[in-house]
């Protein structure tokens, strides 16, 4: 009787998982499925899923009118360029607030949280301005630079700095450490764990981020995946077949990329969201 | 000690003086200049700002698409609690320890990975006139004409919604998911030694134990539902009453080039994602993220 239950329990979970594994994908199914479809009709009735006539022709004419490559390598740059600065300016901040004792260090400390609790939403205009004024309009750099040093990373790194136990870095010093010493190769090999977690957020953002590359960038050969794809589906719009072609393209490189490191990303968040 | 202590303070400039001085420039810099720009006429071309009063702020009142990006946000906070809902049942569902799991957890995610330009595209093609939803509804007998996902002004709202909903979803139910997995596993023996049901578990530990990582969702949660850009943008175009107020910031600025007109509605705006930060903070109370 008890084995019975448990075996209907293993069933109905298998089956609410493969519902949402469906609910989950089949917009990605269909936009796969029409993308190798020809020309004669899209729809038919029931909708054909697997195509019939199966062609690669929708692919040829992405090839030829995108420049799909180009839109990787430069979400490629932006995105590291941005994942790096995130990374080490939050390191570098976040130390001598958490670890070492000088004046008007609570004072900062305050003042770099200040704007965590108000949402100021003028910077999109204003550093658009700014960005203008410092010569970054249309740069790689000026997409980045707005974002390089978050709030969010400084707090996190702080967290994960306050949580080393300072018997460490003493021992550090009796040993003859000089306070350089002691951050390199005491402090920071410590926090080195959270740095993925910090990176793993870095990179969603910047990965998915649109209206401020959409605002900075100019020229269609500066555009990120993200852009250059939305650009594209609104001069594509009467032809599905081709855009899909396209999402596919992009979609399949994310998806291995997101294969390999998933388990980065779930242990990413452990580390960041409580400790 | 003497070259000690100077030793910290070279590595607090060191160290701080350029996160500080980035922080300066692209956050704190634009908080006051934003609401100076907000009583200006800004010239693009010649880069000067002409001081108008509150004219920015009244033709914005003027606007009635100002009216309906501020009832597009509050409509969209309708959101949260369901995003919230579903993605901790989902973590809960995927935290169990059975076989294929980690590639159901993985399917789930993929929406969140692919990005917000691609599944709104994938959704419009579904959600449009002749998209795979009406085609199917029709063919079905379900209903008669096509309906108007998109393109309807009672509608169109609901369709992004959705598409946030949907989109959010595997998102939050990864973060929640790393909360479930920080609860230490003695916690549960304990309980089931004093004979607490699994009911009695989840009411009394599992939920209680992720309080601080349901304050962190429902902020950022929050905050990105009044902040909603990218599905109206890719789904409508701000059109059949979908505007959103980060839409409206969007068309001035970028679209009709009224910066001031922009920046007023930007600090307006401001104030409104405070309050609803201070009601998180309220409900779900301070003490939660002091660990």
């Amino acid at each position: 009787m008890r084995k019975k239950r448990k075996i209907i329990k293993y069933v109905l979970t298998y089956i609410i998982l493969i519902a949402l594994a469906l609910f989950f994908t089949f917009p990605f199914l269909w936009v796969i499925s029409t993308s190798f479809k020809g020309p004669e009709n899209i729809f038919t009735w029931p909708p054909e899923w697997i195509p019939k006539k199966p062609t690669i022709e929708n692919y040829i004419a992405v090839f030829k009118k995108i420049p799909m490559a180009k839109y990787f390598l430069n979400t490629l740059i932006i995105t590291s360029l941005g994942v790096v600065f995130q990374v080490i300016f939050a390191s570098l901040a976040a130390y001598p607030l958490a670890r070492l004792n000088w004046k008007g260090k609570n004072l900062v400390f305050k003042l770099i949280l200040l704007p965590m609790l108000i949402p100021m939403q003028g910077a999109l205009i204003v550093n658009f301005i700014t960005i203008i004024k410092l010569g970054l309009y249309n740069t790689y750099l000026g997409v980045v630079l707005p974002s390089a040093v978050t709030i969010f990373g400084i707090f996190l790194m702080r967290q994960h700095y306050l949580s080393i136990p300072a018997e460490l870095e003493d021992a550090a010093r009796i040993d003859g450490c000089n306070e350089f010493q002691v951050f390199w190769k005491i402090s920071f090999p410590l926090v080195r764990p959270a740095t993925s977690a910090l990176a793993i957020f870095a990179f969603t953002a910047y990965w998915n981020s649109f209206l401020w590359p959409l605002i900075v960038l100019n020229s269609p050969d500066k555009y990120p995946v993200q852009v250059g794809l939305a650009q594209l589906s609104s001069s594509f719009e009467p032809n599905f077949r081709i855009a899909s072609a396209a999402i596919v393209l992009v979609m399949v490189p994310i998806l291995v990329f997101f294969y390999f490191t998933q388990r980065f990303f779930i242990e990413g968040y452990k580390g960041a969201v409580v400790k | 000690m003497k070259s000690r202590k100077m030793q910290v303070y070279f590595i607090v400039f060191l160290f701080l003086g350029i996160p500080l001085l980035l922080l300066g420039i692209f956050t704190y810099y634009p908080i006051i200049r934003g609401v100076f720009l907000s009583f200006t006429k800004y010239n693009m071309l010649l880069g000067t700002a002409k001081w108008v009063g509150f004219e920015n702020y009244k033709a914005l009142f003027k606007d009635k698409y100002f009216y309906t990006a501020l009832q597009n946000i509050m409509k969209y906070l309708i959101v949260v609690p369901f995003i919230q809902f579903f993605s901790i049942l989902l973590a809960i569902l995927v935290n169990q320890k059975i076989p294929g799991i980690k590639f159901f957890r993985t399917l789930f995610y993929v929406p969140v990975i692919t990005g917000s330009v691609i599944v709104s595209m994938a959704w419009k093609w579904i959600f449009n006139v002749d998209g795979l939803l009406n085609y199917t509804l029709l063919n079905l007998g379900l209903i008669k004409e096509p309906i108007l996902w998109l393109t309807d002004s009672h509608l169109a709202i609901y369709s992004a919604m959705f598409v946030t909903f949907w989109r959010g979803l595997g998102y939050y139910m990864v973060i929640y998911l790393a909360g479930l997995q920080n609860i230490p596993s003695d916690v549960y023996e304990a309980a089931k030694i004093d004979g607490a049901n699994s009911k009695q578990i989840l009411f009394k530990i599992t939920l209680p134990l992720l309080r601080p990582t349901m304050l962190f969702c429902f902020i950022i949660s929050t905050l990105a539902a009044l902040k909603v850009f990218e599905e109206i943008y890719l789904l409508t175009q701000g059109a059949s009453g979908t505007a959103t107020m980060m839409y409206l910031i969007y068309d001035y600025a970028f679209v009709r080039y009224k910066f001031g007109i922009s920046a007023a509605a930007s600090v307006i705006f401001s104030f409104i994602l405070l309050i609803f930060t201070i009601i998180n903070f309220k409900f779900f109370g301070l003490g939660g993220e002091k660990r």
